[in-house]
């Protein structure tokens, strides 16, 4: 079931032998991206910020052939390398790299082309992300959410073919977190930049890319549509990094009393979500595979709110685990000791009720 | 340990600034003149090569990168009067530099004002090279990177963001060679002489005052040395006062 393509430019970047001896391995990519924002999702140190570095132009590589819409911008095997500065690829880095000694105001100015070439004015991006009120202060003086404002803004003032964003929110709680999101939502629907985003959060991940690529050790480990990764990941490794086994598109139906009624298909599900920004209806519902509790036989109250009437599908070992692939109108999977399933006798046929309790049904805007 | 009545003898003997040193001649004017624009010429015409060594060093791996960095540290090392002597084989009139600017420009550069410039550039250059290499280094590079992707050439990169942020350390660099300059003796001695009105520098008129028993002149000239000096380091203090204060 794949979901809609979420708004805004799509172009191709063409990543081919991608060869890059990094200390504990080398990175090695071969891959084409063309959504409006595609995740490299990966562990810390799988090779992501290189992988960014190199399409910027900042790094060179042992091989590498890198082409952005027709243009090609590095291929070494016939010697052409564009200089990162004619690049036309906006960067922003994990620290943000904002130059301390310049006010706000010219550091969205260094990389304004002054040939009127620009395709989106000052007050646009300005009014977009809300920087206006900033443009007077010293870089030091701003917040994190600020900071990473105006780092976006000046990337955007060069006008970009293309947006490298580096975990743009990994330092930023919850909080701000939420509050920034839209505005990268934004960007990609206004100015429809498309960008490249490295992250490890599946949370920015499902909120906001089309298209992933999971990055381990420096190799592709899996691509896909981000619905696609997440529902079916590739191996225990792509697994074990995404932490979530089921994830299904939703729709909310009521919220009373901080519960949230969510249909999945036929299947009404009660969440508890705080943080979810108002007015949301289209969500993701991420359910990990070991809040899930199984029993069999006749369902009796209990306090999970969500008794999930399902039918088994498979049973398989995964680690000291058994993962229980589940049919409750949806897929859902649940992961049991091994004794726990070989207490309840669970074969594929099977009737079992699931329990969920409504905290640890996680709801992502969509 | 001297006994009370020695001490009072030693303090009747030590001269009194105020009493007994006359005011400086026109002669130690001239001195004290040529000490301190020899030595802040030497510190600005350095600069451009220091700085582009420098920046070099703190960004660029290249091969022949440890000898140049050796060679450029020698003058630190070596007795100064040795490298006043290689100087003085290279700028001589039969040197090869020497030569060559004899015969293409009849310029001559040993024993000449030209020759304590050259002296105090190759003492002091080590100092500001260290010094802004290391404010280069502190320059964090990740800055520099993205001011390309903002569109910036290397010039622009160097020009906006690499210098202004290590302007301490060059400032601190700068400084420091000049001192460096106003005190160099050896080598300005091996290569340019003690001519009076020509070469004179104040350690080498001081170090002759010595030399002639003439303490009060020495005397003098100390004075000098030390308020110079002084002024040289307040001076750099205060620049790094006025870049810490908040924008």
């Amino acid at each position: 079931m794949a979901d809609a393509p979420k708004k805004g430019a799509e172009v191709s970047l063409l990543l081919k032998n991608i060869s890059l001896p990094l200390t504990d391995f080398a990175l090695e990519v071969n891959v084409e991206v063309r959504s409006p924002i595609s995740v490299i999702f990966g562990p810390s140190g799988s090779g992501k910020t290189s992988l960014l570095d190199l399409v910027a132009g900042l790094r060179p590589a042992k091989s590498a052939f890198v082409q952005l819409g027709d243009e090609v911008l590095t291929d070494t095997r016939q010697g052409i390398f564009v200089p990162t500065r004619r690049r036309g690829i906006g960067y922003v880095p994990q620290d943000l790299a904002l130059f301390p000694h310049l006010t706000v105001r010219r550091n969205l100015q260094y990389g304004r082309p002054k040939n009127g070439r620009e395709r989106f004015t000052f007050d646009h991006i300005a009014e977009l992300l809300e920087i206006r009120p900033l443009v007077h202060r010293g870089v030091t003086e701003l917040s994190g959410g600020e900071k990473q404002r105006v780092a976006l803004a000046r990337a955007l003032l060069t006008s970009p073919r293309l947006l490298l964003l580096d975990e743009p929110l990994a330092n930023l709680d919850l909080q701000l977190k939420l509050k920034i999101l839209p505005y990268l939502a934004r960007i990609r629907d206004e100015f429809r930049i498309p960008m490249l985003y490295v992250t490890h959060d599946r949370f920015e991940t499902l909120s906001l890319a089309d298209e992933m690529v999971v990055l381990i050790d420096g190799k592709v480990a899996q691509m896909g549509s981000v619905h696609q990764v997440f529902s079916r990941p590739a191996n225990l490794d792509v697994a074990g990094i995404l932490t979530v086994e089921t994830i299904q598109p939703g729709r909310i139906m009521k919220t009373a009393e901080g519960l949230v009624t969510v249909t999945v298909g036929n299947t009404l599900l009660a969440a508890v979500e705080a943080n979810l920004p108002p007015g949301v209806t289209d969500v993701h519902v991420c359910i990990r595979a070991d809040d899930v509790i199984l029993f069999k036989g006749a369902d009796t109250p209990s306090s999970p709110r969500n008794h999930l009437s399902s039918t088994v599908r498979s049973v398989t070992r995964e680690g000291t685990l058994m993962r229980v692939e589940l049919d409750c109108g949806f897929p859902l999977a649940a992961l049991l000791t091994r004794q726990a399933c070989e207490e309840l006798a669970l074969k594929p046929g099977d009737h079992a009720v699931a329990l969920v309790k409504a905290p640890n049904i996680h709801l992502i805007p969509r | 340990m001297p006994s009370q009545h020695e001490k009072q003898d030693l303090a009747a003997n030590a001269p009194n600034p105020h009493l007994v040193l006359p005011p400086m001649s026109a002669e130690e004017w001239q001195i004290v003149w040529f000490t301190a624009w020899v030595s802040a010429l030497s510190t600005v015409l350095i600069l451009p090569f220091g700085l582009a060594i420098a920046w070099l060093l703190a960004r660029h791996d290249w091969p022949g990168k440890s000898i140049v960095e050796t060679l450029i540290s020698l003058p630190l090392v070596m007795p100064p009067v040795a490298t006043g002597l290689i100087l003085l084989k290279m700028f001589g009139r039969r040197g090869t530099i020497g030569g060559f600017l004899h015969e293409t420009l009849r310029l001559d550069i040993v024993f000449t004002w030209r020759a304590v410039l050259i002296a105090l550039g190759v003492m002091s250059f080590p100092l500001l090279v260290r010094s802004a290499r290391v404010a280069f280094e502190e320059v964090n590079p990740r800055l520099e990177q993205i001011a390309r992707t903002l569109g910036a050439g290397d010039v622009r990169v160097f020009f906006t963001i690499t210098a202004p942020l290590a302007v301490r350390g060059i400032l601190g660099g700068m400084i420091l060679s000049f001192a460096r300059a106003l005190g160099e003796f050896g080598a300005t001695i091996m290569v340019a002489g003690n001519i009076p009105g020509q070469t004179s520098t104040l350690s080498l008129s001081i170090f002759q005052s010595v030399q002639l028993g003439q303490d009060t002149d020495a005397f003098r000239l100390l004075g000098i040395s030390t308020i110079l000096a002084f002024v040289a380091v307040w001076t750099s203090e205060w620049l790094m006062r006025q870049r810490k204060a908040p924008r």
